[in-house]
Parts: C-alpha cells; sequence; structure tokens
C-alpha cells in the first residue's frame, strides 16, 4: 500500500491545494508528438481544400458602376413634373373669374351642329367644363411638394 | 460584448477590440508600434489597394478579389460547417455578403478578422438552420475513421482527403471548432482568434486543447510517424 494513502487529511489537503493544471498548449510546438502529427495532417488536408464551383457569374458586376435610382423616386419625380407643368398650363389657360358668366370657349363653325366647349363654373379649386353631352372637371393639382412618401 | 440574440458577433465589435494600441493592453501584452504598419494577420490576404479599387468598382479588382477571397472563405466555411456541400453553398452566400458589405469595412482594422467574423456568422445561421442535419452529424461524431488516412500531398485522393478531414472537424463540438479551425488550420494568432470570436486568449487556448486532444484519440492511431497513411 503507497505511503500517499497513510497520508493525514491536512497534509493530503495542502498537497491537493499545490495541485496546477498544465499550462495549455498554445503552441503546437509545445504539444506531444501525437498531437503535432494530427494537426500537421489536417493542416496539410486543408491547405488543399479547393471549392469545386467557379466563381459564380455575374457576381463581378462592379459596385457603383451603374448607378441605382429607386424607381419610386423616379415615379415621384416624374409626376412632380407632370403636375407641376399641368397646373401651369391650367393657370395660363384660365380666363374666367370667379363667379362670372359662362363663356363660351370656341365656336363651332357655321353648317355644322353647334359644339362649343361651354365653362360652366369657376372655382378656386377646380374649373368645370362641358362639350356636348361631355362633362370635364378639372380639379387644382395637388402640392407638388407632399410630406407622403411616394407609394409603391 | 454585444451579440445579438443569434449569437452574432457584430462586425463593429471590432472597433473595440482590434486597435492595435489598445489602452488596456489584452493579457498583459502591449502591441508594439511597429505592428500598426503591418499586422502579421493581414500576411497572404488581399492588399489594401485591391480592396480600395474593389470599393470603386473597377471590373477586373472585382473579378481578382473573387478569385482570391473564394478559395480562403470556402476554407472557413468547410472548417467551420465540416460539410463539403453546405460550405459551397455558404461560401457563395458569403462572397456576396462580402462584396455588399465591403463599404462598411474601416482600413484601419484588419480586413481578414472582418471577414472571417462575416463569415463565421453565416456558417453559425447554417448550423442552426440544420436541426434536421444535426442528429446525423452526430452519430458522424461518434464515427471512426476505418481506413487509414491518406497523405495529404496525394492528389488522387483528394475526395478520400477531404472526407477524413470533414470526419475530423465532425467530431469536435462547435466552439472547439470554430477555436481550432481558426488558430490551428487558418493560423491566426490567439489574440486574433480571441477577438473574432469575442472570447479570451485563456478561453482560445482552452478551447483549442481540447479540440486537439479529440482530434488526437479519433485520428492519432491512423496516421504513421511521418504523419500519412499507415503502410
Amino acid at each position: 500500500m503507497s505511503d500517499e494513502l497513510d497520508l493525514p487529511p491536512d497534509e493530503l489537503r495542502a498537497l491537493y491545494r499545490r495541485l496546477q493544471p498544465p499550462p495549455l498548449a498554445d503552441d503546437l510546438a509545445a504539444a506531444d508528438l501525437e498531437t503535432a502529427r494530427v494537426v500537421r495532417w489536417m493542416q496539410g488536408a486543408w491547405s488543399g481544400l479547393a471549392p469545386r464551383t467557379p466563381v459564380p457569374s455575374g457576381l463581378t458586376r462592379p459596385r457603383g458602376s451603374v448607378p441605382h435610382v429607386p424607381r419610386a423616386r423616379i415615379a415621384a419625380a416624374a409626376a412632380a413634373v407632370l403636375l407641376l407643368a399641368g397646373a401651369v398650363l391650367w393657370r395660363l389657360s384660365s380666363t374666367t373669374d370667379q363667379g362670372s358668366a359662362p363663356a363660351r370657349v370656341a365656336q363651332a363653325t357655321a353648317g355644322e351642329p353647334e359644339r362649343s366647349i361651354e365653362v360652366i363654373d369657376v372655382r378656386p379649386d377646380q374649373i368645370e367644363l362641358r362639350s356636348g353631352p361631355v362633362r370635364l372637371l378639372l380639379l387644382d393639382p395637388p402640392s407638388a411638394f407632399s410630406d407622403e412618401p411616394p407609394r409603391g | 460584448m454585444r451579440r445579438d440574440l443569434g449569437g452574432h458577433l457584430p462586425p463593429e465589435s471590432l472597433t473595440s477590440v482590434d486597435e492595435r494600441i489598445p489602452s488596456a493592453p489584452a493579457a498583459g501584452r502591449a502591441y508594439p508600434e511597429q505592428a500598426m504598419s503591418t499586422p502579421p494577420s493581414e500576411a497572404g490576404g488581399p492588399t489594401r489597394e485591391l480592396l480600395r479599387a474593389v470599393l470603386a468598382g473597377a471590373p477586373e479588382a472585382v473579378d481578382a478579389w473573387f478569385r482570391a477571397e473564394h478559395p480562403e472563405v470556402y476554407r472557413l466555411c468547410f472548417g467551420f460547417l465540416a460539410h463539403a456541400a453546405d460550405a459551397e453553398d455558404v461560401a457563395q452566400e458569403s462572397m456576396l455578403h462580402l462584396l455588399e458589405r465591403l463599404a462598411d469595412w474601416d482600413s484601419a482594422r484588419s480586413y481578414r478578422a472582418w471577414r472571417t467574423t462575416l463569415v463565421l456568422n453565416r456558417c453559425r445561421d447554417r448550423l442552426r438552420r440544420a436541426e434536421s442535419r444535426r442528429s446525423a452529424e452526430e452519430g458522424a461524431a461518434r464515427a471512426r475513421p476505418e481506413a487509414p488516412l491518406p497523405d495529404p500531398g496525394d492528389a488522387a485522393q483528394r475526395a478520400e482527403i477531404e472526407a477524413a478531414l470533414a470526419l475530423g472537424l465532425r467530431v469536435l463540438p462547435p466552439r472547439e471548432r470554430e477555436a481550432f479551425v481558426l488558430r490551428d488550420l487558418q493560423e491566426l494568432d490567439t489574440g486574433e482568434v480571441a477577438r473574432v470570436l469575442a472570447i479570451t486568449e485563456s478561453s482560445v487556448r482552452s478551447l483549442v486543447t481540447l479540440a486537439r486532444r479529440r482530434l488526437r484519440e479519433v485520428l492519432g492511431k491512423h496516421l504513421t510517424l511521418e504523419g500519412g497513411a499507415h503502410e
């Protein structure tokens, strides 16, 4: 029977407290021979790894070569331009004051049934036109600088 | 260090841990001044000139960057996933992701560590999603190679070598696998591994030691003294 088994508890405890773990082998060279061989084998296998599939085509389009503009922005800009142009044209074409009597805008030529375009009503935010059975209501366009984000 | 619920490491974490002159030296070690100009972790990686050209959108630079980085990223994915087909998929996803996020990389910091962190996060995502394969991997983790390991330099046995390498990596639990891949296969220094994994250097050493021990138990008997296959 070994002497260690006969040690009194206090001495055993003292030995226990002096136990130190082996230093962690960070450097492979400090590892045992078998471990080093295994790791070197894996390093060799690792260095030979290569992807089977080539670089995917179409992925090398350089970033920034074509400026990307969101479609919503383009649509919003086009809508704003159209509305502005329409508002300007409408203001230029508007010739009657509020409350004035409907005026003939055009006169049918002689011999033809009368098909004039009449201004039915003029208000600050809309103008109503009529030509025969057709009525056209032109509304004042909304502000081009709406706070709402473009949809879609 | 901040982590999201998915266990991801934000690349921005490199802001605080990748400084070459930290206010509190990690593990009692201060980086020498000269390390600022030539950080060893950048050895073999794309040059800063190439990366700038990629960011500028030069087609030749993007192509060159892809061809240089794809094999590196694939090896990382293979190491973390221990599965060749998954590694192919995630490597291609990662290349796209890296190209999209390259503008976010701060050139004052280690490109390799930033790249590795992004790839690691994607691999962790894939592992989490592959729940159905987990039980198969657990079975594979208990498997042991039956044939002697082929010589890693024998190109004719490429498939067998990859299979043996994957088997060895699957033996390792995820955390040990990550530390082992980065430290012993990717050959990053302990400090950089600690930064990528957001753990202490002592933890890195512990994980690597555990990983090496497991691999020795599984693969050691199948290697000759020269490190190749048994005769």
